[in-house]
């Protein structure tokens, strides 16, 4: 891999005029593109276009009614930042779990997301937690609800002009939480994940959102699941509803690391394991 | 063999806890491993893998890539100056494909270039033009007569029995009979450092090769054949080992023969690293076992009969398939006495990565099976399993499936004895039966034992030699033609000679071992290398002792018989020399300082006809005991605790056993939760250790390790073997753990959690990749 | 591209040829030949440098990643005082067998122990997770890293 190059912009400027060249390959920390170009999928492979050392992507910002997290923040970052401790802790909680020491201290939540896993463990907090993404080219700037930008694995709505230049969560104050299952204790890849933020008041839960990972082609919202529980009493009987209509509402497949109907019913048992929790806490 | 040691039973050094001779160089990255090796002037060779796991090869064109800049040589079958093929047992492997292919490892064509970029793009404009043949991958099928062949002399790779008494009556004299299936998976060895070598032409038209080598002599032969040399030019060098566990053994030869015959061709050092992927598509496995066994037992627990059959997968070479199921004919009872036995191994070639030489050697497979049995008749019983065991175990003098008496103690019983008080198991057992129905977290707490045959056995010479060379400051080299593939050996080594000369172990370099050094001394197997190698180096410092004593004593003005080495001194009553003092005078006195000691084991028996004969010299014995927590709605199974007990003979280095018993019990752990690598129709599913999943720290439970120092006469200082028996008997202990947890036995490895909870395999989808990529992304 | 950035101590400033692996720069280029890879794809650790003083997979960085940074290999802890008592513990403990995991493991552990002087079983397994072994089963591990910050701390007082 020594015939190509790289180009290392310090600006967002000039990253922007770099990626108006068709055929650049993104790489913010690094861990997952490098993988891809070990595994040499996709040769010849095209120009990297390098991002971390572009200081101003990397900050966590607390605004008057939301919170701006660059795409250059480091899974270990998020997970040890009080802004997002108290803000979005299902996302603290998913960066803790994620790949080692070495992984967090590189991955970054811009990668996470443009990388389009459904096993991406930062997007299902992600989902919940209604965040928007802010998507910069040279002469255009949108921005799009998290879910509108996923059409498949691996495949997004980014055009190739542009880049994620921030993701934008609410400072609404909700519980919830991001559970998942892998193979072993550590470094382990989700097989599913559900994530979930809830607004309960005098034990009537007023709004919720739940994300399924790892059991669609992209992270999906649990909406059945979600309908059941709006505007109702949280208790048993309801968590074991809501656990089944998820369940249900999960379309996986069998792959390496594990099988269709496993994981269908580990949605079940996350989601009423999480919303119990809560239950208890009450 | 060497007297005493003159302070009584008391060593200096042996039974303590010693640091590794090579730790220095380890912890500070100094230590050069195969891929740290490098030469001026050195090209990059790759190979050229198949992409069928089944064709016939029709046509390799290589004109595109040498016409590619960079590139010094691209050589294919017909390049081969002597032997095509290389195998230790049956020789059919070959270093490069003529005519067929039978697995996806298999080479074609192998180049060397001025970078390893180039070598790869070389690789890629090599055209093969194949016609697929039906693929062989299921080991049953291939025994059929209308399997299509993998070899052409038929698929049948090995087939072993065992036949004592009669099997008709050992059913009729029992009152129950059970019979189930065990299955067992492929695994990989997962040494951190993929194989890795460097070869050099030599001055004298000979070839030098450094690299990952576990079993230098196999290698030398494979070499010298392959190029036409006489075995004194190829001299091959073991480079520090990144781990082995068997797996740098054979597979090694093929990467030795190719890069040394691009060595030779282009009169260059040649380095060949293999990627992991690489590592995982080529070399040989733990062979997968289909084991049913029916097992005929009276109402008192004893065991009458049992009748085994095995089908072992050996994929698309023999290897060691032969000797690999022949341990497991042997010890396939288990560790208990029973009158009536019939049992047969079958190991098919089918078009599936081939397998080999792993930690356990066949044992792992047949331990899950009959330790998981003896828990089921134990049930059927109403026994509990160590009671079961108890009544059925070897005893001092007891006779093994294959008519071999033991005339050795026997500590079997003492192993169960001491993991089942130490981890309070019986208690334990019948409470967890009786949970509270609320949780989903259930206890369950198993136990597993077996014996083990030490050494090589019945299946060929086993001998070693040790090098000792005293220098006239006092210090010394010693060399081994075994080899340190990380599990101590040059360590325990070392220590022997130390305890023998009265050196510190400090003042003793151990040199990686040569071929050009030390005669061939078998390979590094068979946990054989404490005992063989411990012997010889006792004899070495015996003749050498024996050679220098004179000396001293001269030098001391007393009788050699009153001389005590010890500390790096020679005293005799109040008066005493250094050991430098007396080296220096020998040299003076023109007194060799050097000695090479040989070590034969002593004699095994067998017939093939009926599988008996006495299989091994001597058996070790060990216990494990596993306690485990299982979350019913999901299936996790986190070990909470592990004991494991050993009869060791004699401790030689506290350091070095505890961490084989530590490491053993971790490659278990990994064997019955996680590992497995998967193949569909000969194409594996994975690469890699993102799939395939070993134990990480956070994995590993609180262990607890209790030796027995059982004492036999033949081992140095009473020593016998431990790095195969620590590993063994982890996954049936742990398997019976989640059985007493759940009420439900899985007979079926690894324990996922897809298959605790649904009882049904994790299939490798054919969608792999497709839709799940990595979770923690750039 | 040139980079200049701060390799065991001291400055380096280097030509970088195009597209390289950290990995590839420190072994096959500065001859740091302690840094060893096991799998390329940052599962195993063995490749674990300190990156401005946190552990990173030198495997899944490129070269052009480290200009203006701190790069610590084994190499450098090694010949760094402050650490002798990591490598100490290792050696005495039995932590390292085959050894080829042991540079990454010390690395991670120095890691560790520069932010948490006294830290829990737990603290160093969740530091190491990212760190594959296949020999010792990890248990003589912990044991060195617990030994190693008792050293430290017996050292303060």
């Amino acid at each position: 891999m020594k015939e190509q190059d790289t180009i290392n912009p310090s600006s967002l400027r000039q990253a922007l005029a770099a990626k108006a060249r068709p055929n650049l390959v993104v790489v913010a920390g690094g861990t997952d593109i490098l993988v891809q170009l070990h595994d040499r999928v996709d040769r010849p492979w095209p120009k990297l276009l390098v991002l971390d050392g572009i200081k101003a992507l990397g900050k966590i910002t607390l605004h008057d009614d939301f919170v701006t997290i660059g795409p250059n923040v480091t899974f270990s970052e998020i997970e040890s930042s009080p802004i997002i401790g108290k803000y979005a802790p299902q996302l603290a909680q998913a960066a803790s779990v994620a790949g080692s020491v070495q992984i967090r201290n590189r991955a970054t939540i811009g990668g996470n997301v443009a990388n389009a896993s459904p096993a991406g463990d930062l997007i299902p907090p992600l989902y919940v937690l209604g965040a928007t993404l802010e998507l910069l080219s040279v002469r255009t700037k949108r921005s799009m609800p998290i879910e509108k930008f996923f059409v498949g694995p691996g495949k997004t709505v980014l055009k190739s002009n542009e880049l994620i230049t921030a993701i934008r969560i609410s400072k609404v104050k909700r519980i919830g939480f991001f559970l998942r299952l892998g193979t072993r204790q550590a470094l382990a890849i989700s097989k599913v994940s559900v994530a979930a933020a809830l607004m309960i008041k005098s034990g009537i839960i007023l709004d919720v959102k739940i994300a399924l990972g790892a059991v669609a082609p992209t992270v999906i919202r649990a909406g059945v699941a979600e309908e059941l529980l709006r505007g109702n009493r949280l208790d048993a009987k309801l968590i074991d509803h809501a656990a089944e209509a998820a369940s249900k509402e999960a379309r996986p497949i069998d792959d390496i690391r594990s099988v269709a109907a496993y994981r269908k019913e580990m949605v079940g048992i996350l989601l009423k394991r999480g919303l119990t929790k809560i239950l208890e806490s009450m | 063999m060497a007297k005493e040691n003159p302070q009584g039973n008391k060593f200096n050094v042996i039974g303590k806890a010693s640091p590794r001779v090579d730790a220095i160089d380890k912890v500070t990255g100094r230590a050069r491993y195969g891929a740290d090796h490098s030469r001026t002037g050195q090209l990059y060779g790759a190979v050229l893998n198949s992409p069928y796991p089944h064709a016939i090869i029709k046509s390799i064109n290589t004109e595109r890539a040498r016409a590619l800049d960079g590139i010094r040589a691209v050589l294919t079958h017909a390049d081969i100056p002597g032997a095509k093929s290389f195998g230790g047992i049956v020789p059919h492997q070959m270093v490069l494909c003529s005519g067929k292919v039978r697995y996806v490892g298999d080479a074609v064509a192998i180049v060397a270039a001025e970078t390893p970029e180039l070598a790869d793009k070389a690789i890629e404009l090599i055209e093969v033009e194949y016609s697929p043949c039906p693929v062989v991958s299921d080991p049953e099928q291939a025994l059929s007569p209308s399997s299509p062949l993998v070899h052409e002399d038929g698929n049948l790779c090995a087939h072993h029995k065992v036949r004592k008494g009669d099997i008709e009556t050992g059913f009729k004299n029992s009152d129950f009979v059970i019979e189930h299936e065990y299955t067992t998976q492929k695994v990989e060895h997962a040494y951190i450092e993929p194989e890795a070598v460097l070869a050099e032409p030599g001055e004298n038209g000979g070839v030098t090769i450094t690299g990952s080598v576990q079993n230098l002599y196999s290698i030398r032969r494979a070499v010298a054949s392959v190029l036409n040399l006489p075995l004194n030019r190829v001299r091959v060098i073991q480079a520090t080992l990144g781990g082995s566990f068997g797996g740098k053994d054979e597979a090694m030869s093929a990467i030795c023969c190719r890069a040394a015959l691009l060595a030779l061709t282009t009169g260059r050092p040649v380095k060949m690293v293999n990627t992991r992927e690489q590592s995982m598509r080529e070399s040989y496995k733990r062979h997968p076992y289909k084991m049913r066994y029916k097992v005929g037992v009276s109402n008192d627990g004893i065991l009458q009969a049992m009748e085994i059959k095995i089908i072992a997968d050996a994929g698309a070479y023999a290897a060691t398939s032969q000797f690999v199921t022949w341990r497991s004919v042997v010890q396939a009872t288990g560790p208990y006495v029973v009158p009536h036995v019939k049992t047969d191994i079958y190991a098919a070639y089918t078009n599936n990565c081939y397998t080999g030489a792993m930690r356990g050697f066949g044992s792992p497979q047949i331990c899950f099976a009959v330790e998981s049995l003896m828990d089921e008749l134990a049930a059927q019983l109403g026994l509990d399993p160590f009671e079961m065991r108890l009544r059925n175990t070897l005893k001092d003098g007891s006779i093994t499936a294959t008519g071999q008496k033991l005339t050795h103690r026997v500590t079997l019983d003492e192993a169960l004895r001491n993991v089942t008080s130490a981890g309070g198991f019986k208690a334990k057992w019948l409470a967890n039966r009786e949970q509270d129905s609320a949780s989903p977290i259930k206890k369950g707490i198993g136990i597993s034992c077996s014996y083990r045959g030490v050494s090589l056995g019945a299946e060929g010479a086993d001998a070693a030699g040790v090098g000792i060379s005293l220098q006239t400051d006092g210090s010394a080299v010693v060399t081994c033609g075994l080899v340190d593939m990380g599990q101590g050996a040059a360590t325990t080594i070392s220590l022997v000679v130390a305890e023998e000369l009265g050196l510190s172990s400090d003042k003793i370099v151990f040199l990686n071992a040569d071929t050009t050094v030390m005669p061939d001394s078998g390979p590094t197997v068979a946990s054989r290398t404490s005992f063989m190698a411990g012997n010889a180096a006792r004899v070495g410092s015996t003749i050498l002792k024996d050679r220098i004593a004179p000396v001293a004593a001269d030098m001391l003005k007393c009788k050699a018989s009153a001389l005590v080495f010890c500390h790096d001194f020679i005293s005799a009553g109040s008066s005493r020399i250094t050991l430098a003092q007396l080296a220096a005078e020998c040299f003076r006195r023109g007194i060799s300082l050097s000695a090479h000691g040989w070590y034969k084991s002593p004699k095994t028996t067998w017939r093939e006809e009926d599988g008996t004969g006495d299989a091994y010299f001597t058996f070790v014995y060990g216990a494990n005991l596993a306690e485990v927590e299982v979350d019913i709605h999901t299936g996790r199974v986190i070990v909470t605790k592990f004991i494991s007990c050993h009869d060791v003979g004699k401790v030689l280095n506290i350091n070095g056993a505890k961490g084989q018993v530590y490491g053993g019990v971790a490659m278990g752990m990994g064997y019955a939760l996680l590992e497995a690598y998967a193949e569909e129709d000969g194409q594996p599913k994975l690469g890699n250790f993102d799939e395939y999943l070993l134990p990480t720290i956070c994995d590993m439970p609180q262990t607890e390790v209790i030796f027995l120092e059982g004492d036999d006469p033949l081992g140095p200082y009473g020593a016998k073997a431990l790095g195969e028996p620590a590993n063994e008997i982890a996954a049936p202990a742990i398997a019976n753990a989640v059985a007493n947890a759940t009420g439900r036995r899985v007979r079926e490895l690894p324990l996922t959690l897809e298959r605790v909870l649904l009882g049904k395999n994790l299939i490798p989808g054919r969608e792999r990749g497709s839709a799940m990529a990595k979770g923690a992304e750039s | 591209m040139k980079v200049r950035f701060k390799l065991n101590g001291k400055f380096v400033m280097l030509d970088l040829p195009g597209v390289e692996r950290l990995i590839d720069l420190l072994r096959e280029r500065l001859d740091l030949v302690g840094t060893k890879e096991g799998c390329g794809k940052g599962e195993c650790g063995a490749c674990t440098v300190l990156l401005d003083g946190k552990p990173v997979c030198s495997c899944l960085m490129l070269a052009s990643q480290i200009a203006g940074h701190e790069i610590v290999t084994i190499e450098g802890v090694a010949a760094d005082n402050r650490y002798a008592h990591i490598l100490n513990a290792f050696e005495e403990t039995g932590a390292v067998q085959c050894g080829y995991c042991s540079p990454g493991m010390i690395v991670s552990a120095a890691a560790l122990l520069a932010r948490n002087r006294h830290p829990s079983d737990n603290e160093i397994k969740r530091a190491l997770a990212g760190n594959l072994c296949r020999c010792t089963g990890y248990s003589k591990i912990i044991e060195a890293v617990s030994r190693a910050a008792e050293r430290v701390a017996q050292e303060r007082k």
